[in-house]
């Protein structure tokens, strides 16, 4: 009897939990989300029980606001300041999320905790972590040195998959075919009409369209994108996986800053790690540990942080080289 | 059926009036009685009873072939009745085949572009074209769509 009772109370706190999340979304962007009430709920939801005071903590933090934008997530800063050797000026920030897909915002809460102290400051890349050395150090110098072997492991399952569901020569044709296709997407409605008609024919006539459409309605891509999302969003910084329907971003995206990669790659985590996607974290153990290490290490830190309202003046940072 | 071998032969009517067929086709039959003469409808008279021959092998051929008539005019609506059938099933196996190459045409516009028309939908919409329809979703009204 009294096991029950502790499990109703334990049910009841988890379920006030979930509301609190969801009230505290509300109360980010009440004409946004006025009428969203069952997604707010399924987002708090999907956040893992242990996670969810954190997250909690993070919403209600007066520095981050939230609103609501359809099939799109992004995160952007409202005042840059300079960045100064300590961390102990927050940085504000704007998050856009769909909030119908409830993946988005647990990701851009992980850039938002990343970019804390402001964009030029992200904790991944200026928190010493261990050995002289950042989450940023400690990806690249791993991701470099594997990139090449985990692409082509991924690559290879990618391809058993496409030519196991399509036929034989499925996969060569779609890489074949690409580039066209490609040209044919930047190719506007109005000055290249000709144009357009004739790749589409030229598409057509090689085969290109029906295994294109048979990959895009047999889903080929997301038995990969479950197993290796953050891996394949780091993988896309040095491999162009547009139109393969991978998660990715766009690769001029990763070419405006040499940062780009381990935000993602900080932000890709926090997400697997607040939605408990274990997953992703055997992979990641799998192919990069040490970075897998270095991101627990930092999230610690965060955790440790936040939760327990400290400054984060005692970490040790990266001397900034001028 | 041969007509002209009931021509000129004696019948007798419900009242017991007798008298001899003038004339015998399809749709009429005359009859000639002592002071006046009367058009029936063969099939209606003869299979109500009302008019029949005198000689009984006459008669019993007469229904004979009427019976005969009947069945084949039977057969023939049922026939058509099939055909109808047939059609009706066969516009709604290609209204159905349409459904479904249209969904795949409006996903293809999504991958390849609002302007790609994607050729097996084009030769079977021109193929079925009057047995398609088009049912608008909201007005209920149909339409036929223009290709080129």
């Amino acid at each position: 009897m009294y096991a029950e009772r502790e499990e109703n109370m334990t049910q009841t706190n988890e379920n006030s939990k979930v509301k609190n999340i969801a009230l505290a979304l509300y109360n980010k962007s009440k004409r946004a989300f006025k009428y969203r009430g069952t997604d707010l709920k399924k987002q708090a939801l999907k956040i893992a029980p242990p996670y969810r005071d954190f997250i909690l903590k993070i919403i209600n933090n007066k520095s981050i606001k939230i609103t609501q934008k359809w099939n799109d997530g992004y995160i952007v800063p409202e005042q840059v300041h300079q960045a100064l050797d300590k961390l102990n000026r927050k940085g504000k920030s704007s998050i856009f999320t769909d909030i119908s897909d409830p993946n988005v915002l647990p990701h851009e809460l992980g850039h938002a905790v990343d970019f804390w102290f402001g964009f030029n400051k992200s904790l991944s890349s200026n928190v010493i972590i261990k050995d002289n050395k950042t989450l940023f150090d400690i990806f690249n110098e791993e991701f470099e040195a594997k990139q090449e072997e985990i692409y082509s492991i991924v690559m290879e399952e990618f391809k058993n998959i496409i030519n196991s569901n399509i036929n034989s020569g499925a996969y060569d044709l779609l890489v074949k075919e690409m580039p066209k296709y490609q040209l044919l997407l930047n190719l506007d409605y109005k000055n290249h009409k000709k144009t357009r008609q004739i790749l589409q024919q030229e598409l057509y006539k090689s085969g290109f369209v029906e295994t294109y459409y048979q990959m895009v309605t047999k889903r080929c891509y997301s038995i990969l994108n479950n197993k290796y999302s953050p891996i394949l969003d780091a993988l896309s910084s040095k491999h162009d996986f547009s139109g393969l329907w991978l998660d990715h971003h766009d690769h001029f995206y990763y070419q405006v800053s040499k940062k780009r990669a381990v935000e993602e790659f900080f932000a890709n985590m926090f997400e697997a790690k607040v939605m408990s996607k274990q997953l992703h974290f055997d992979n990641l153990i799998k192919y990069l540990p040490k970075s897998f290490n270095a991101f627990e290490q930092l999230f610690v830190i965060v955790y440790d942080h936040i939760q327990n309202n400290k400054r984060f003046t005692d970490l040790t940072l990266k001397r900034r080289e001028n | 059926m041969n007509y002209s071998a009931f021509i000129n032969k004696e019948v007798v009517n419900k009242n017991n009036q007798k008298g001899i067929t003038i004339s015998f086709n399809e749709e009429h039959v005359v009859v000639k009685y002592d002071s006046e003469e009367k058009t029936y409808n063969p099939d209606v008279a003869f299979k109500n009873g009302f008019l029949s021959f005198i000689n009984s092998d006459l008669n019993k051929t007469f229904t004979e072939e009427l019976t005969n008539k009947e069945k084949e005019n039977e057969l023939i609506e049922q026939q058509g009745r099939d055909n109808d059938a047939i059609a009706i099933k066969r516009n709604k196996v290609i209204n159905e085949m349409y459904k479904k190459l249209d969904a795949k045409n409006r996903m293809m516009q999504a991958l390849f572009g609002g302007d790609f028309k994607y050729p097996p939908y084009i030769e079977f919409y021109k193929k079925y074209k009057n047995i398609i329809k088009r049912v608008h979703w909201y007005t209920g009204t149909t339409w036929y769509q223009y290709l080129d």
